[in-house]
């Protein structure tokens, strides 16, 4: 299969193949730490409720999903962060080593200068969020898979989509 | 016809770059813009491709400079506007994209011409092929309107020389030559017509066949226009010299 040429994506002489590569390994880690992150704190919750079902407490839910999702998905912030100064670094190429900004503004089509800039940050932006919200899906469907039933509350699913509104590192 | 009106800069609202310039080129000249540093020749240029917002009017045949017009200018700067992370192969490429008159011909002629490795990135070059990269591609962009400001600032005398043989030889008759430079004695025979800045103004303004037939050479106009004083070195070497002399 031909690879998409890139080239008119990115600023002249940037490997846009590189930064896409770079750009889903941070949203692959970002996965990765969140999910882990969320097992780790469902362990513990779940534990928890073990322990006062075992000391004779009569009813133990663990917090509802909202509160598990708290914080464990702050990676993704990072990488729209990274996303930002990704289009920063692209206008700033354009002064550095030369002043090739001359070049691209005698240019006919005005949006050239933008586009090159702004198109990966942008597209990395958009494909966090995706990312963000597919793996808040993944995690809500581990909270109900691995939750015992026992500690599983009325309202289980509540906070899910308060968490997918607002952004689960937000909450 | 490319036209400046009443052409004003300032830089941060107090440092005045253009007072007023009006100035017109018309196709197939050779201008040399001529004025110490500061004079505000860099300025000019950008005023003219837009790089810079000002006062006053610039046309080219009538019409304002737009994005639509844009691409009869090139420009060689010292300050470079290649990308460092291409070679001049991939600059070629670029420039075809964009400019649909380039001229592949003259970019190999002249790439021969320097000798350029045609696959290092430009930011790998040294100083000297940069410029000379800069200009190719300046002359290369097919444009009608080819300013060039200080485009051989760091080149040996060899390569200028030459050069300015070479360009002579291959200019086209409707393409204009806007050139700054402080190396008068070299393009002397070059320009057709000089023109001189001063602190933002036009002070000179002087054709080739007129400086002829007054019988005066450039850079005798030019010392004249500037009021340059012939005595003031041998002046400054008395004073140092009785200086030293004294206790």
């Amino acid at each position: 299969m031909k690879k998409p040429d890139l080239s008119s994506l990115v600023p002249a002489g940037v490997s846009g193949r590189r930064e896409i590569l770079w750009t889903l390994a941070g949203l692959c880690l970002s996965a990765v730490v969140g999910v882990l992150a969320f097992l780790f704190k469902l362990w513990y919750v779940v534990d928890l409720a073990q322990d006062w079902l075992e000391e004779g407490a009569p009813r133990a839910i663990v917090p509802p999903f909202r509160e598990v999702l708290s914080g464990t998905l702050f990676c993704f912030l990072l990488v729209g962060a990274a996303m930002a100064g990704l289009l920063i670094y692209h206008i700033d190429l354009h002064y550095r080593g030369s002043r090739s900004i001359y070049l691209m503004r005698r240019l006919r089509h005005w949006w050239e200068l933008p586009l090159r800039c702004a198109a990966l940050p942008l597209a990395g932006l958009l494909c966090s969020a995706l990312a963000w919200g597919l793996t808040q899906l993944v995690l809500f469907w581990l909270y109900i898979a691995l939750t015992p039933q026992i500690h599983l509350g009325d309202l289980y699913r509540d906070g899910f989509l308060t968490a997918l509104l607002r952004g689960g590192f937000l909450c | 016809m490319l036209t400046l009106q009443h052409v004003r800069k300032t830089y941060n609202y107090t440092h005045p770059a253009l007072q007023g310039v009006d100035l017109t080129i018309g196709p197939g000249e050779i201008v040399g813009l001529f004025g110490e540093n500061g004079a505000g020749k860099s300025t000019l240029m950008k005023c003219v491709l837009g790089l810079v917002r000002y006062d006053g009017t610039i046309t080219l045949d009538g019409e304002p400079v737009t994005r639509k017009n844009i691409e009869r200018f090139s420009f060689a700067t010292c300050e470079h506007s290649f990308f460092p992370r291409l070679t001049p192969q991939a600059h070629r490429e670029f420039y075809a994209a964009h400019f649909p008159h380039f001229r592949h011909k003259r970019f190999e002629a002249l790439m021969d011409f320097f000798q350029l490795p045609p696959h290092r990135p430009a930011g790998k070059m040294s100083t000297g092929q940069q410029n000379q990269l800069e200009v190719i591609l300046a002359l290369s962009q097919g444009a009608d309107y080819i300013l060039m400001d200080e485009p051989f600032a760091g080149n040996d005398i060899f390569n200028r020389e030459d050069f300015y043989k070479v360009l002579l030889g291959i200019l086209e008759p409707e393409e204009t030559v806007l050139l700054s430079t402080h190396l008068i004695e070299e393009v002397e025979r070059f320009i057709g017509r000089a023109v001189l800045l001063q602190k933002g103004r036009v002070v000179g303004d002087r054709t080739a066949a007129a400086l002829e037939e007054e019988g005066k050479t450039l850079v005798q106009y030019i010392k004249e226009t500037y009021g340059y004083r012939g005595d003031r070195v041998l002046r400054a070497l008395d004073q140092l010299s009785g200086e030293e002399e004294q206790p």
